[in-house]
């Protein structure tokens, strides 16, 4: 008997709960179709008056090192930008960040909690990280501005890349080496770390060796926390005239003193992730000045010659005085600069919906970051062409004003460069 | 052969260098039966002290050595009166919980006060190098293994000679005996602590002098160490040095012959290397190669 | 019917019942009643937050027979569920097969690989076995990133298995002419498979297998001497948790779309593992309550101290304040681990009867 009633009010319960609950359900379109042309429908991340741009990036842990500069650089080009209005001229830009800690199932629940309050993700920094959460981004119509340069990017209806990807940085560099920096004929090894960053890198030394005359010698890999690198420069100290490299920070620091305490007599050209400011301190610094040049986007620190450059510049002064010289801040503002143009597209287009700033990149065209990172053609996936631009770099550890980084050749486009096709 | 000389060497500095993490974790495993997770937050701390006393406050590098390893005995005795000692007798499960609280911590407090760029130690020792018969090393090499013998010495005389040493050797056997023949194990706690804390403090300098740079992912080394304190026996001092060497030498050989000669093992194996050693000699000696073998009782 | 207090227990069955009181028979039926209307009250971001606790409940529950009935110390449970999230990936997305069939079949593919590690928990003993599991994660990480035909490599591979029971697709869910979104759908799954996860533990542990698990956990010799085989129950229990984390790994994939060895190796791994143990010390360790509470809390707490921090002024915090706002959440999350130690080593499950004893026998004892 007792057994009975306890049963009979559970099914109660279930049945006022499931009436409740038919009330209750919900659309996973976050959005409404825009009413008129000219002012853009509230929608998520849109009150009609201000824009709220989300960012997925490390703000603490190791990865910060890039997490936080990169997303200052976002700062600050919108901290220039509101006060001349904003969008448009009117519509002020605000950012939610979140701290990914450069963990994938962080960056989920980041993605998670922003997707309906933001209209785009401004900034999301990592490839395991940005790809932990494309599938769920699909699924919105979100559109994201990755802060790495994977190929994979390119054709990716969500993404809006910018600046030259890791396989154009090679083969620029590369290109530069064989053609001014008497490498022709000479044999290039190569030192990659063992990850998807790694091999776009080899794709790109691979491309190039079709193209260029050199001749290749051993590639080593190296898993990405290697923290000890004896035994891959051994490798290289024989018959090796240059080493391209594909490193993050942490290991360009470790295998640069091994390097040089070898006295390992080569040429390095790195790719832009594998920079950092303290690598230019102490005896190291006085290695890579003359064995090391770095292939990376934009001019060098402070170059006002170059209009991109000149307007960052001015805004740092006003907006960030104490930000010191810094790769990543220029990326993060440039980064800006493009979403910047993105929004507005939108604005024209009068939706700011997650579905209207995804048309409206397929409208976009050509972004002209006045070389600052160059010109990147978007509109529909299959038209996207990156730019080609790479400055080649020399490290000067007595020029702390310009981030020890001295630019050798500024927007260098080599032949090689224009020939690479990315894949539909 | 010089190659093959010179690859032994850094194998054995790299090694050097696990074995002084290690003995922080061994310290404290001997006298509480705990495995401190925060052992990684304590070698950062040291080195970003270091960092101040030489840099900041321009403090001559070798007493800022000493001062360093002072500092992080000081921060040892700290965590343990603050925290750890309301947490005398609760399961080792609990404790080994907040240590993990404490790397956390420790984790935010540093870059709050440091910030997250990596900065320069500025170390007399640079990248400078001695040669003797064609093979090089690395000057900061040679002060670490020195440093680790000076360690390891100085264990064996404390745990021989002194009163406190052989304490805490009654505590490690059977802390309700010792505690009845009037031991006292807060004391010996905290003095473990300390120790610990003074050991992880030189090996965050250590690991940041060389060019290596000071910066938050010292801490990593940490997780290296795991299968060195295994290998060697987690209560074994001896055993720890052994083991940080043997694990050194075969992460620096296997990084240079295993993609020569067995490739079909895969890409990045030296860093998988030391575990597979690890749960191999753990198959043959459950205890490590000098651990204890605990008695089972009914 | 007078019955005797619940203060009084005289026979062992009391102890034993699946609900011992009427007490627990309503906060069944409470719990229920949550279930069904919280995806109705909730935003999105936080039943995505709550969909994750779920699957760590699952996890959580899996750990703690292991660990907390049978005693035995394992790292590696972010290598099980890796294997559930694989597996999952195998079955449900590239073959095809239906909700009912895979989770089941991740559950048994989980289940075989912790019985292969479980007889080293036969040699290995203690703090040398958590270390020695450690190693377990590192080696998943090699074989996750270089065995690409099952796992996708590096770039991980695409999780969506199937989320239907019969019509109820819980991933596009429609009832009575009313759509709900995959968010609300997959909370009532998730959600569903805790239930049955927690009911089938609360089975095991209060019947003979339970006891001889408690009994090798405690004396192991002596277990072995009154004959329960020591061999047989630490395979099981290892077995059963590996099972249990699969099932999490192949949920985690349908709530996360995408797995890939950045989630569960290497270092990362062991962040994982390291949570799950958190979860289960701060719940309340050997208890099935106290996982699940534990789960909730650890996983749910970063998001709600960034909430509460974001829309309050902290002095010392903040753009252009020492301590960035990042860091000091960060720094909120470890300090909470150190007090909920400090105040209540035995977790929350613990506090939570101290509270009960302490009205239930009011004003008698203090």
């Amino acid at each position: 008997m007792r057994r009975f009633r306890w049963r009979a009010v559970v099914a109660l319960a279930a049945v006022v709960a499931l009436s409740a609950a038919a009330c209750g359900g919900r659309d996973d379109e976050g959005s409404k179709e825009p009413t008129k042309k000219g002012a853009p429908a509230t929608t998520a991340g849109f009150d009609g008056k201000t824009i709220t741009l989300g960012v997925i990036t490390p703000q603490t842990g190791i990865a910060s090192i890039i997490g936080i500069p990169l997303t200052k650089g976002g700062e600050v080009f919108f901290k220039g930008l509101n006060a001349k209005g904003g969008i448009a001229g009117k519509y002020p830009v605000e950012l939610e960040i979140r701290d990914s800690q450069y963990n994938a199932n962080t960056a989920q629940q980041n993605y998670s909690d922003l997707r309906n309050k933001v209209v785009m993700i401004e900034q999301i920094l990592g490839t395991d990280v940005t790809n932990a959460v494309l599938k769920q981004m699909q699924a919105d119509n979100m559109v994201a501005s990755p802060a790495t340069l994977d190929a994979e990017w390119v054709r990716d209806p969500n993404l809006l890349p910018i600046a030259a990807p890791y396989q154009i940085e090679a083969i620029n560099g590369l290109s530069y080496w064989v053609t001014e920096g008497g490498g022709e004929g000479k044999t290039l090894c190569a030192l990659a770390s063992d990850d998807l960053y790694g091999e776009a890198g080899l794709d790109g030394v691979e491309f190039a060796q079709k193209d260029l005359d050199f001749k290749m010698g051993k590639v080593v890999r190296f898993a990405p926390d290697t923290s000890n690198f004896s035994s891959q420069v051994q490798q290289l100290s024989s018959g090796c005239d240059a080493v391209f490299l594909a490193a993050l920070p942490n290991a360009t620091l470790s295998l640069m003193g091994t390097a040089a305490t070898s006295k390992l007599d080569v040429r390095w050209i790195g790719l832009a992730p594998t920079w950092v400011g303290l690598l230019a301190s102490g005896a190291t610094g006085t290695y890579l000045k003359d064995h090391f040049w770095l292939a990376a986007q934009g001019p060098e620190w402070g170059d006002v010659s170059v209009p991109g450059m000149k307007m960052m510049i001015e805004d740092q002064k006003k907006f960030a005085p104490d930000q010191k010289p810094d790769l990543y801040f220029a990326f993060g503002y440039s980064q800006a600069f493009t979403v910047a143009k993105l929004l507005e597209k939108a604005v024209e287009r009068g939706d700011l919906s997650h579905k209207g700033i995804m048309d409206a990149l397929n409208e976009l065209g050509t972004v002209d970051t006045m070389g600052a990172a160059g010109s990147y053609t978007y509109g529909p996936p299959e038209d996207r062409k990156p730019p080609e631009e790479t400055t080649i770099f020399s490290v000067d550890p007595a020029a702390a004003d310009v981030g020890f980084l001295k630019a050798v050749k500024t927007n260098y486009i080599s032949d090689a460069a224009k020939k690479f096709e990315f894949p539909k | 052969m010089t190659d093959f000389l010179n690859l032994l060497v850094s194998g054995v500095a790299l090694g050097a260098q696990y074995s002084l993490v290690a003995l922080g974790f061994v310290v404290i495993y001997r006298a509480t039966g705990v495995i401190n997770f925060a052992q990684g937050g304590f070698c950062v701390l040291g080195a970003y002290l270091a960092y101040n006393f030489h840099n900041t406050w321009g403090v001559p590098f070798y007493l800022a050595l000493v001062l360093t390893a002072l500092a992080g005995a000081g921060v040892g005795a700290l965590v343990d009166v603050t925290v750890l000692r309301r947490f005398v007798g609760q399961p080792p499960f609990v404790v080994i919980m907040l240590t993990i609280g404490l790397l956390i911590l420790i984790e935010q407090i540093v870059p709050s006060v440091w910030g997250a760029d990596p900065l320069p130690l500025g170390d007399p020792w640079g990248l400078r190098t001695v040669s003797p018969g064609g093979v090089d090393i690395k000057v900061s090499d040679l002060w670490t293994v020195g440093i680790v013998a000076v360690v390891l010495a100085g264990f064996f005389a404390f745990f021989r000679f002194s009163r406190m040493g052989v304490a805490m050797r009654a505590t490690a056997v059977d802390l309700e005996a010792a505690m009845a023949q009037g031991i006292p194990a807060h004391r010996v706690y905290r003095v473990s602590w300390s120790i610990a804390g003074l050991v992880a403090a030189l090996a965050g300098l250590t690991l940041a002098a060389g060019g290596g740079g000071v910066r938050l992912d010292i801490e990593l080394v940490a997780l290296t160490a795991f299968p060195v304190i295994i290998l060697g026996g987690l209560d074994s001092p001896g055993g720890a040095v052994a083991g940080g060497l043997l694990i050194g030498v075969a992460q620096v050989m296997s990084g240079k012959y295993q993609p020569e000669h067995a490739t079909w093992l895969g890409q990045g194996f030296p860093i998988v290397m030391p575990y597979v050693v690890m749960i191999i000699v753990l198959l043959v000696r459950p205890y490590g190669l000098f651990g204890q073998r605990k008695v089972r009782r009914i | 019917m007078a019955r005797p207090g619940t203060l009084l227990v005289t026979r062992p069955e009391q102890r034993l019942r699946l609900l011992p009181t009427n007490w627990y028979k309503a906060f069944v039926i409470l719990l229920a009643v949550v279930w069904l209307t919280v995806p109705i009250n909730l935003s999105d971001a936080w039943l995505d937050v709550l969909a994750r606790c779920g699957v760590a409940a699952i996890g959580a529950i899996g750990l703690n027979l292991l660990t907390g009935y049978t005693g035995q110390i394992s790292l590696a449970h972010a290598f099980f569920i890796a294997i559930g999230a694989y597996t999952a990936a195998w079955l449900g997305v590239r073959s095809d097969l239906p909700f009912l069939l895979w989770l089941p079949a991740t559950f048994v593919v989980g289940a075989l690989v912790g019985a292969l590690f479980g007889p080293f928990a036969l040699r290995v003993r203690g703090d040398y076995l958590a270390i020695l599991s450690i190693g377990l994660l590192y080696i998943g990480q090699h074989i996750f990133v270089n065995w690409t035909s099952f796992t996708g490599g590096r770039p991980g591979t695409s999780t969506g298995a199937p989320a239907a029971i019969g019509p109820l697709d819980f991933a596009d869910l429609n009832l009575f002419d009313q759509a709900y979104s995959r968010r609300q759908g997959l909370f009532w799954l998730v959600w569903l498979v805790v239930a049955i996860v927690a009911l089938l533990a609360r089975n095991i542990v209060r019947t003979r297998p339970g006891r001889a698990m408690q009994a090798v956990r405690d004396r192991d010799v002596a277990a072995e001497v009154v004959g329960v085989s020591n061999a047989r129950y630490t395979i099981s229990a290892f077995a059963l948790s590996s099972g249990l984390a699969a099932v999490a790994g192949g949920l985690y994939g349908v709530v996360a779309l995408t797995v890939s060895p950045a989630d569960f190796g290497g270092a990362p791994g062991l962040l994982l593992s390291v949570q799950y143990v958190a979860m289960i010390i701060i719940g309340g360790i050997g208890t099935i309550g106290g996982a699940v509470a534990g789960a909730v809390v650890v996983v749910a707490i970063p998001r709600v101290i960034e909430q509460i921090s974001n829309s309050v002024a902290i002095p010392f915090v903040g753009p252009g304040e020492p301590i960035s706002l990042f860091a000091f959440n960060n720094m909120i999350y470890g300090a909470l681990v150190i007090v909920t130690l400090v105040f209540e080593p035995r977790g929350m499950v613990a506090g939570w009867e101290r509270v009960k004893a302490y009205w239930r026998t009011w004003p008698l004892a203090d």
